[in-house]
């Protein structure tokens, strides 16, 4: 059964998330997401913690309490 | 389709500080393709300066890429926010955002992006040098000038 007919913009979007990457595709040209368990560019960072705190507090009006 | 229903993928708050980085840095538009991969490429550099709360990024066509920021930045787009651009309270935290912006500010978007990748394939996948410069060869046809220029700049990190 040929499945690509049941191919959606959806399915495509999910590969690619950049819609304006799909127009620059040329055929055949690989396309690849390179996924690592390794998550070491996302720790968090104690004083950027801080400033958000403090810019929420400034946004809610706690320090005008 | 956006899932979220507008929301960010992250607290407001921190959605709103990342995105304020970027506008710092003169980033943060997605309305070309060049702003977004710049927005992009900055915010993995902001994450890795310590300057703003991580996103998880993989490795796509063009380099590091985070569809949580994507989403985040369409729908700060969609909202219209005031943003806050004053200066950091910590000072060390100022420190380093001055000291991100030094090192982006003369990067076009090919530096961004074969730094970034270059980055990424070395520290994330962790290959090894020859790997990484034999991958970036192979998919971005980085000619051996900017070979060295990528590695010169990841090695400032």
């Amino acid at each position: 059964m040929n499945t690509l007919n049941k191919v959606t913009i959806e399915d495509i979007k999910r590969i690619v998330p950049d819609m304006e990457d799909i127009k620059k595709l040329k055929k055949d040209e690989p396309l690849f997401k390179i996924v690592s368990e390794n998550l070491s560019h996302v720790e968090t960072d104690e004083l950027v913690d801080i400033e958000i705190a403090l810019r929420k507090c400034e946004r809610t009006g706690f320090f005008k309490n | 389709m956006d899932k979220n229903n507008g929301k960010f993928t992250k607290p407001y708050d921190t959605t709103i500080f990342a995105y304020t980085v970027l506008k710092r840095l003169g980033c943060g538009k997605v309305d070309t393709f060049e702003q977004r991969l710049k927005s992009q490429k900055a915010q993995y550099f902001a994450q890795l300066f310590k300057i703003s709360p991580p996103y998880i990024f993989g490795l796509y066509l063009r380099g590091p890429y985070s569809s949580d920021l994507a989403h985040d930045l369409y729908a700060i787009r969609d909202k219209d926010i005031n943003i806050d651009i004053s200066k950091f309270v910590p000072e060390e935290l100022e420190e380093r955002f001055i000291n991100l912006k030094k090192f982006i500010s003369d990067m076009g978007v090919r530096e961004l992006e074969l730094a970034s990748t270059l980055h990424w394939l070395l520290k994330v996948a962790n290959f090894n040098e020859n790997k990484a410069k034999e991958k970036l060869q192979e998919w971005k046809g980085a000619s051996t000038k900017e070979l060295k220029e990528a590695f010169d700049l990841v090695l400032k990190l």
